[in-house]
């Protein structure tokens, strides 16, 4: 519940329609951000998908579009599309006592760490940059999902801690009420809730402390978390620089003829606070694996995970299987449309390294070799337009010879590599991320 | 942090069925053994839990955080005030096998301290604004900010909430925070606040401590306020009462004896109904129901309410079991609870009234007992095409607390479609690959047996794809495991000594908020044992846990 304050600059200029206002009811960009200003913006999608109907046929330039991949198409030149990267190694490397097979992918995903029966193994990458940019913004991160399960392995994907897994915010309703909820108030009434929540955190910080002495190392863990907590608590309650968003439209969760809606509602929400500099780091999931929305709307009756499974040599299920992926990566291409609002000189996007990817490759299979990974935005100097290849290795992919052409090498590239590459054009001084060896050459400088 | 296994105490012979599992094959064999040892002498209740045998105590859980549950009964009980509404908003604990009050995933982060100022401050408003409500809370009238109205608000207060008698720093520091602002009304509800937001009273602490000199055992005793903590909200989901603190206070709750005794006062005091609730939750993974999506073309009788009516039913059975036929006996129950939808998937004639209602089935075949609800049946399948195989993981996991290891890479294993091949057919196949038949000789003879049932937990005689069903699911190791349908499958698990000890180990994990560790094998056995003399009945079960060391210890860490 950041406290926002109207922009002095709108008041004098007098207007608000002095400032370009964008459709879906984005607030206008801040002005002109400082040089170090630099996001990172993760975009999940559930239950990989059929890679023939993924994969453009070429690397190269200019990239041909796909079954799938037209849903982005409008986006090409912005877009890279990077194949070959493999989790799977690290999945396969989890406690054995975590038997899912989704369970021992989904949180390797941002971790690339082996799953652990009390949590991911490790930290994941948001969190990790998330830590690195503490205090510069009232939100550390945004972690927010269209829809959800509550398992600690199928249903999480940020851990801020190995055991800290991080439950995703749902509802467009609480997304807007932590972000906005007392923008409507008067500047008297603003500042003396601020007064009063920083006496209160105060007191509890000390509470914490005098707390922390008395205990044992493993409590004082929790403890410690609790305190950083707070602190970040105290330190979201600042003023924002940039005018608060409508409301967003009721909608129902349970109503799959809602879930387009709600999933750009919280787009909208995203996209603002990414532009008002409430956050700098977003992951966004479309859902959790194995999960099972339907889709009626799309006259598919089937749940999502059911369909990753359906046999694709049955040209009705590869269809479908085509059709639900197709939609999610128009929601990947309804999020960069949000992140092309301006900002100063340029847009929200130039700062932004954007990673849209799912757990798995082919769903089906359970397998996270050759996942399917998209790479946007303009931090770091990326250039879209091309599909490039990481070194990888045929022979494991169950794939037909003609659909594989791109894979080549004898080793497969884990995704841990593409992660470090992010945190390094943040400008963050990693050396190493999971089981990471090396850089991915080309996406950023 | 240690990270403990859950594969700990599998006793069937997994014959073939090694996998990546095969490393806990040691540390099943020593419990099987312990199991064998500890035997018949380890049941009695009052408190002599295995005369001459001291148990060791398991590393304990970390720092238990309140579940949201918790939090709103708390709450509650606390101050009067209903926070059914805000604890909504809560973020949602991630469950670990079943169970979301698994204090190894208890962390308190941003979202958490956000949610919980939030609901801080709505229930001080909620508690100002009800001028009669306030009045009995706070029980006198501040004249100015901090003053001896509120210090004494402030000590009862604190006492309370934070389950132990208030330290003056604490006292002295609310005092100072009320003090803070001019409106005297206006320092309570910061007051309220704050305590709210203390990690005394989010967190259960439990204080290091030194064993005594001449204590055998090496975990020190928890004091009268820690085990008091525990003994509520293990029975009552809420922070001890009145009566309960005194007890805490004046050494009742000092040895096993005293633990028992005011254990089994308090089951008389108060229902143990949200705690039921909230075991059978986790036992039965019933939130999974929250997850499941249904063609509503092929199932249009599935809706929110149908959902919510499966989980009462469940929970309402695992209730019944616990109060008269003990948690074991509920795997046999001849009664369905059902409203007027459930009652239509059980081909029942509707019930009156719209509440759940309790219907004799006694000589029903296919209905009455755990395996037979549509809870269980639904939430085995995740998708519209009942699995033999996930109903079968679900019996190893949830009642044999024997969870097979996953498949091994590259095999994925899925099947045809049903209307192409037999369900029957297709597995049978499988089967006939020995990398796939180590595990699905153990998991498909159950599942199969509960084809019977579909995807919403009607009975059928024709599965998805128009084959008959099987008529006869086997359990395997058993020599009687044949079996038809759910009521029969309850019949032989409830004799299985694996079931039985699984059902100590259920009520272990949740009761105790961690996973057990080897150290815990001596303390399964006992209450394995409880759990074979009285089908579960939970009164013992709960007396013999908290007689336990592993409920009143905590070793040092």
């Amino acid at each position: 519940m950041a406290v926002l304050r109207r922009r002095t600059l709108l008041a004098a200029l007098g207007s608000v329609v002095a400032l370009p206002i964008l459709e879906a009811g984005i607030a206008p960009a801040r002005a002109a951000p400082g040089d170090d200003l630099r996001r990172l913006v993760v975009f999940h999608f559930p239950n990989g998908c059929f890679l023939p109907d993924w994969t453009p046929p070429a690397l190269g330039p200019a990239w041909a579009s796909t079954p799938i991949l037209d849903a982005v198409a409008a986006h090409r030149d912005a877009i890279t599309v990077v194949s070959g990267l493999s989790n799977e190694a690290i999945a396969m490397a989890g406690d054995p006592a975590v038997t899912n097979p989704h369970a021992r992918r989904f949180p390797a995903m941002l971790t690339c760490a082996g799953v652990q029966p009390s949590g991911a193994g490790g930290t994941s990458v948001d969190q990790i940059v998330a830590a690195a940019l503490a205090g510069t913004t009232p939100f550390p991160s945004l972690v927010v999902a269209l829809t959800a399960r509550n398992d600690l392995h199928e249903g999480r994907f940020s851990f801020s801690a190995p055991d800290a897994p991080i439950a995703p915010i749902l509802a467009p309703e609480e997304l807007f009420a932590q972000l906005f909820a007392d923008a409507t108030l008067d500047a008297a009434e603003q500042a003396r809730i601020a007064a009063e929540r920083r006496s209160v955190l105060d007191h509890v910080a000390a509470d914490i402390e005098r707390l922390r002495t008395e205990l044992g190392a493993v409590d004082r863990t929790r403890l410690d978390e609790h305190l950083q907590a707070v602190r970040a608590l105290e330190q979201s309650i600042q003023d924002l620089d940039c005018e608060p968003p409508a409301p967003p439209a009721p909608t129902s969760a349970d109503d799959p003829d809602d879930r387009e809606a709600r999933c750009h509602a919280l787009l909208d929400l995203v996209a603002t606070a990414l532009a008002c500099d409430a956050t700098r780091v977003v992951v966004f999931s479309m859902g959790a694996t194995a999960g099972e929305p339907t889709y009626p709307f799309l006259g598919i009756a089937e749940g999502d995970h059911t369909i990753s499974h359906l046999p694709m040599q049955d040209a009705s299920a590869r269809e479908k299987y085509r059709a639900i992926t197709h939609w999610k990566l128009q929601q990947f291409a309804a999020l960069l449309d949000r992140l092309s609002i301006a900002e100063g000189d340029g847009r929200v996007i130039d700062r932004c390294a954007v990673v849209g990817l799912s757990e798995l490759s082919h769903g089906g299979s359970h397998d996270a070799r050759a996942l399917p990974v998209l790479v946007a935005g303009g931090l770091g100097g990326h250039v879209g337009g091309s599909h490039v290849a990481v070194p990888c290795d045929p022979s494991t992919l169950l794939l037909p010879m003609a659909d594989k052409q791109w894979c080549v090498g004898t080793e497969h590239t884990p995704l841990a590599n593409l992660w470090l590459t992010a945190m390094r054009a943040l400008d963050l001084d990693v050396e190493a991320f999971g089981d990471s060896t090396g850089l991915v050459e080309g996406l950023w400088v | 942090m240690g990270l403990t296994r859950h594969s700990l105490g599998v006793t069937l012979v997994l014959v073939g069925c090694g996998g990546d599992a095969s490393q806990s094959s040691d540390e099943a064999t020593s419990s099987a053994t312990a199991s064998d040892d500890a035997g018949a002498d380890a049941s009695s209740s009052d408190g002599g839990a295995g005369e001459g045998e001291v148990c060791a105590v398991g590393e304990p859980a970390p720092l238990r955080r309140l579940t949201a549950t918790e939090y709103r009964n708390t709450v509650r009980d606390l101050l009067g005030i209903d926070a059914s509404d805000l604890v909504a908003d809560f973020p949602v604990d991630a469950s670990v096998a079943g169970f979301a009050n698994n204090a190894a995933v208890q962390t308190l982060q941003l979202g958490h301290a956000r949610s919980y100022q939030a609901a801080a401050e709505a229930i001080a408003n909620r508690l100002l604004a009800d001028a009669e409500r306030r009045d009995a809370v706070v029980g006198c009238v501040p004249a100015s900010p901090g003053d001896d109205c509120v210090r004494a608000f402030v000590e009862r207060l604190v006492h309370s909430a934070y389950r132990r008698p208030a330290e003056t720093t604490d006292v002295e520091a609310l005092v100072a925070l009320a003090q803070s602002v001019e409106d005297p009304w206006g320092g309570v509800a910061l007051v309220v606040r704050a305590v709210l937001q203390s990690p005394r009273f989010l967190f259960r602490v439990e204080r290091p401590r030194e064993p005594a000199p001449d204590d055998p055992n090496g975990a020190p005793l928890l004091d009268g306020h820690e085990i008091a903590t525990r003994l509520s909200y293990l029975l009552w989901q809420s922070s001890p009462d009145a009566w309960l603190l005194e007890r805490a206070a004046d050494g009742s709750l000092a040895d096993a004896e005293g633990v028992v005794a005011v254990a089994r006062e308090a089951l008389e005091r108060a229902a143990v109904d949200d705690a039921l609730a909230e075991f059978a939750t986790g036992w039965l993974r019933l939130g999974a129901l929250d997850d499941l999506g249904r063609d509503p073309a092929r199932f249009p009788e599935w809706t929110p309410s149908l959902r919510a009516a499966m989980r009462d039913e469940a929970i309402a059975l695992v209730r019944a079991g616990a109060r008269d036929h003990g948690l074991l006996g509920a795997y046999t129950i001849a009664s369905v609870w059902v409203t007027p939808e459930l009652a239509t998937i059980y081909g029942l004639p509707a019930p009156d009234g719209d509440g759940l209602v309790e219907v004799d089935v006694a000589g029903d075949p296919d209905r009455g007992g755990l395996l037979t609800t549509a809870a269980v049946l639904a939430v085995t399948t995740p998708t519209d095409v009942t699995s033999p195989v996930r109903r079968g993981v679900f019996v190893y996991d949830a009642l044999l607390c024997s969870p097979l290891p996953p498949p091994p890479p590259g095999t994925a294993g899925e099947l045809p479609p049903p209307d192409e091949v037999a369900k029957i057919d297709a597995l049978e196949q499988h089967r006939s690959d020995p990398a796939c038949a180590g595990c699905h000789d153990l998991l498909d003879p159950i599942g199969l047996g509960l084809e019977r049932y579909d995807a919403l937990g009607r009975v059928r005689m024709l599965d998805e794809g128009g084959h008959p069903v099987a008529e006869h699911g086997t359990v395997p190791g058993l020599p009687d495991g044949s079996f038809a349908g759910g009521v029969e499958l309850g019949e032989r698990l409830r004799a299985m000594p694996e079931a039985q000890r699984c059902v100590a180990t259920q009520v272990f994990r949740w009761a105790m908020g961690r996973s057990e560790t080897a150290d815990d094998a001596c303390v399964l056995d006992q209450l394995a044992a409880v759990v074979a003399e009285t089908d579960g009945d939970y009164a013992e079960l709960v007396a013999a846990l908290v007689a336990s060391d592993a409920f009143r210890r905590r070793p040092s860490p």
